[in-house]
């Protein structure tokens, strides 16, 4: 019944454009992306169910431990059944979130929330994040940066628009935004369920052999595999190559938190004449350089290279770090900048991965050895805040005020940067070890299959 | 030589009419973010 979702179905024809493929890939992640925004529900939600911030706080971390897992273990599966499908249950699963969510605060059902949005909602973060990138990759192998910064440019976005929308949906359906959340629930998870399904339906899979008119693969050192074959999954798991790319990962996202976890009051703790209007518009100019920063770095890398990107993310970074935290206070413009600039190495550091790991272990698999990493992300979703609010509470506790609260947390964060920069120096092509290897693999695998 | 297949005119349209939404969107999005974060320089 539901065969028009089978990855067969979803060939594109001979002539197809491959720009019709990228706004079916925007319109998930700009949708999923709302959950960066869910900040904007937390308050009404603690007066909703008269809890507090933890609690609340509670549903967002679910979402994002479930968007890690549902992203590494279901990478095979997004891969085996195509972007459509994968969008397909990516919708329904980030819709009926929704769903569920209002259902258990119009019960006053915490478990429900917890539930719905949380586990049901960071299922369909997770495997609407890596559905595109796979697909957009083998449709741009000439420039697969610029393609999967555009698609994760709408994670970024989404936030963007969630922010100001979710505000104005509890301004205008109730008298008190408390009372609005259930209608702004349904509303939302209408609109982002109909984006993705649109989405899920016009996505279209590349004809087998199809490449770009009049580009070649370039050969590699090692004959040119990488373009056609692939590593598999287990196989890149394995790698040196994996774990130094977590590793460059882990450490770029956790420095980034290391500013987005505190902006807010930070700035305003670092010049007195910043209030906290001032600050949310600080936090918006942060939001729009890591927008940017996911295309534009990103669609750089095609033609600097992965590596030198990521020199210049992490080298670059861990510099602007330390000017922070050695001259920050002297002007808010500097201060600014330098940190927009931080943040839009923060965004670019995500969009630019998938196409990393594509010159490093093939286009084939790609979606699902970057489901794989993205347990970096979670990770880093921990360690970061964790670092960043025990030093601030110990450095509130001996007494520090001001710009010294930060101070101990920016060199935390020049370090977490060098271990980056290492980690990316010591990046090397597979050999070709590695790749007989994963050939002896594939052909093992065809055996049983046979 | 490429073909261009007609058949597949509704999938175009939907396409073309995903862009013009996103690209809506997305303007919606930078607008307000823009608007918010002139606060920190005007005050």
């Amino acid at each position: 019944m539901l065969s028009f979702l089978d990855r067969e179905k979803s060939v594109a024809p001979p002539g197809y454009s491959r720009w019709f493929i990228p706004p079916a890939a925007l319109a998930v992640h700009l949708s999923i992306g709302q959950v960066y925004a869910f900040s904007v529900f937390k308050t009404p939600l603690v007066e909703r169910f008269d809890t507090t911030l933890t609690a609340i706080g509670v549903v967002f971390s679910i979402s994002i431990v479930m968007l890690g897992l549902s992203a590494a273990f279901g990478g095979k599966w997004v891969e085996r059944n195509g972007p459509r499908k994968a969008m397909f249950v990516s919708g329904l699963c980030w819709g009926t979130g929704f769903l569920v969510g209002a259902l258990g605060v119009a019960t006053g059902q915490l478990w429900l929330l917890y539930l719905g949005y949380g586990v049901i909602g960071g299922i369909g973060l997770g495997i609407g994040y890596i559905s595109p990138v796979s697909t957009l990759i083998k449709w741009f192998p000439d420039r697969p940066g610029m393609a999967t910064g555009m698609a994760i440019m709408g994670f970024g976005g989404g936030a963007l628009i969630a922010s100001p929308l979710s505000a104005a949906l509890l301004d205008r359906f109730a008298d008190t935004p408390a009372d609005a959340i259930v209608p702004a629930f349904l509303t939302l998870g209408t609109v982002y369920f109909t984006a993705m399904m649109l989405g899920a339906m016009t996505v279209k899979v590349p004809p087998p052999g199809w490449k770009p008119e009049g580009w070649e693969p370039k050969p590699t050192a090692t004959g040119g595999a990488l373009t056609t074959e692939g590593v598999s999954v287990e196989r890149a798991f394995r790698t040196r190559q994996f774990w130094l790319l977590w590793i460059v990962l882990f450490c770029n996202v956790t420095a980034g938190i290391g500013i987005l976890e505190q902006a807010a009051p930070m700035i305003q703790d670092f010049f007195a004449g910043v209030g906290p209007a001032e600050a949310a518009g600080y936090v918006g100019v942060l939001s729009l350089c890591n927008m940017i920063g996911r295309f534009v770095w990103s669609s750089t890398s095609d033609a600097l290279g992965r590596k030198r990107t990521y020199i210049g993310y992490l080298g670059i970074g861990c510099l602007l770090y330390l000017l922070i935290a050695v001259a920050g206070t002297g002007s808010v413009v500097l201060f600014v900048a330098v940190t927009g600039i931080i943040l839009s190495f923060y965004g670019g550091g995500f969009s630019t991965i998938p196409a990393y790991l594509k010159d490093l272990f093939g286009s084939f698999n790609v979606g699902a050895v970057h489901g794989r990493l993205l347990t970096a992300w979670s990770c880093a979703g921990i360690a970061g805040p964790l670092i960043v609010n025990v030093v601030a509470d110990h450095q509130l506790s001996v007494g520090r005020s001001g710009a010294d609260l930060y101070t101990l947390s920016l060199y935390l964060m020049v370090v977490v940067m060098a271990i980056g920069f290492t980690a990316n120096m010591l990046v090397r092509p597979l050999s070709e070890r590695q790749l007989d290897e994963s050939a002896s693999d594939e052909r093992a695998t065809s055996r049983q299959s046979a | 030589m490429e073909q261009k297949s007609s058949g597949d005119l509704p999938a175009k349209a939907a396409a073309v009419f995903l862009w013009a939404t996103v690209i809506i969107a997305l303007g919606y999005g930078v607008t307000q973010t823009a608007l918010q974060a002139a606060t920190l320089f005007t005050g």
